[in-house]
């Protein structure tokens, strides 16, 4: 889906690219924002200029999503593990999740997920957004964050047990 | 709503928006410039290279240019008055007077 576009952005096409972003934002900002928090948008931008002036190393064009994806996902990775802006990150995850009711969610319960999605291991909560909020399989989410299969599927279930544990019985 | 319901709901919301303009811009505004640095930077290798070129071949350079600039002199001097007195002197009256 992706191969046309991709092939016209390495030749040289800006207008190409654009349609590559304008495809990917939602998803790869998305996923940020569920892994890194607060400076998602900072990070989806570098992640899609350095796909850029990295293009010619994408060897499947087909491959584009988790390519970029894993591009986003290092780059989160180095921000993530900053313990001073953890701090932020997570007040300012809080605070940009505040008033959102559009799925119907209880209030306590959006704030104690938030809270246990936080508390998730970076790789852990990774393939929890991808497999789980985006619906990736499990080897596009390996591919892209340069993890084995089984460890993805170990941490998609395991994160799942913790954000349901959060939960409890509560109707 | 079960647990199962409330996780996938909270799992479910959209956390970016479907399409952002600004968003798009703000990127491909990045791209322009990385294109400029790249083009800026590949200009100044090039340039810096033909520089150093003439500098290397200037001796011979030198050899060749010299004898011939010694004979081209006065055609120099010829032309370099004629294209005077066309720029400037096309406004002159026969009596000298500028109008």
């Amino acid at each position: 889906m992706d191969a046309p576009l991709v092939r016209a952005a390495r030749a040289g096409s800006q207008i190409a690219f654009g349609r590559l972003v304008e495809r990917h934002q939602q998803g790869l900002r998305a996923f940020l924002r569920r892994t890194a928090g607060a400076d998602a948008d900072d990070l989806a931008q570098e992640a899609l200029v350095t796909a850029w002036s990295s293009m010619d190393r994408l060897r499947d064009d087909e491959g584009f999503r988790p390519w970029l994806y894993g591009i986003a996902w290092r780059k989160a990775l180095t921000h993530v593990r900053s313990a001073a802006r953890s701090a932020r990150r997570d007040h300012d995850w809080t605070q940009d999740r505040e008033g959102e009711g559009g799925s119907g969610l209880d209030p306590a319960d959006r704030m104690a997920l938030e809270a246990a999605m936080a508390g998730l291991p970076p790789d852990q909560r990774a393939a929890v957004a991808l497999c789980m909020a985006q619906a990736w399989t499990h080897a596009e989410a390996a591919e892209a964050l340069g993890l084995p299969l089984g460890t993805i599927k170990s941490h998609v279930a395991r994160g799942r047990d913790k954000l349901l544990s959060v939960l409890g019985d509560r109707p | 709503m079960t647990a199962e319901q409330r996780l996938a709901a909270f799992l479910g919301e959209e956390a970016a928006p479907r399409q952002d303009l600004a968003f798009v811009g703000a990127v491909m505004g990045r791209v322009a410039r990385r294109e400029l640095a790249t083009r800026l930077s590949t200009s100044a290798v090039f340039a810096a290279a033909a520089a150093a070129g003439l500098w290397a071949c200037a001796p011979a350079l030198s050899a060749i240019i010299e004898p011939l600039a010694q004979t081209l002199l006065p055609a120099a001097v010829l032309l370099t008055l004629t294209a005077a007195f066309v720029v400037f002197g096309h406004g002159l009256r026969p009596d000298g007077i500028r109008r």
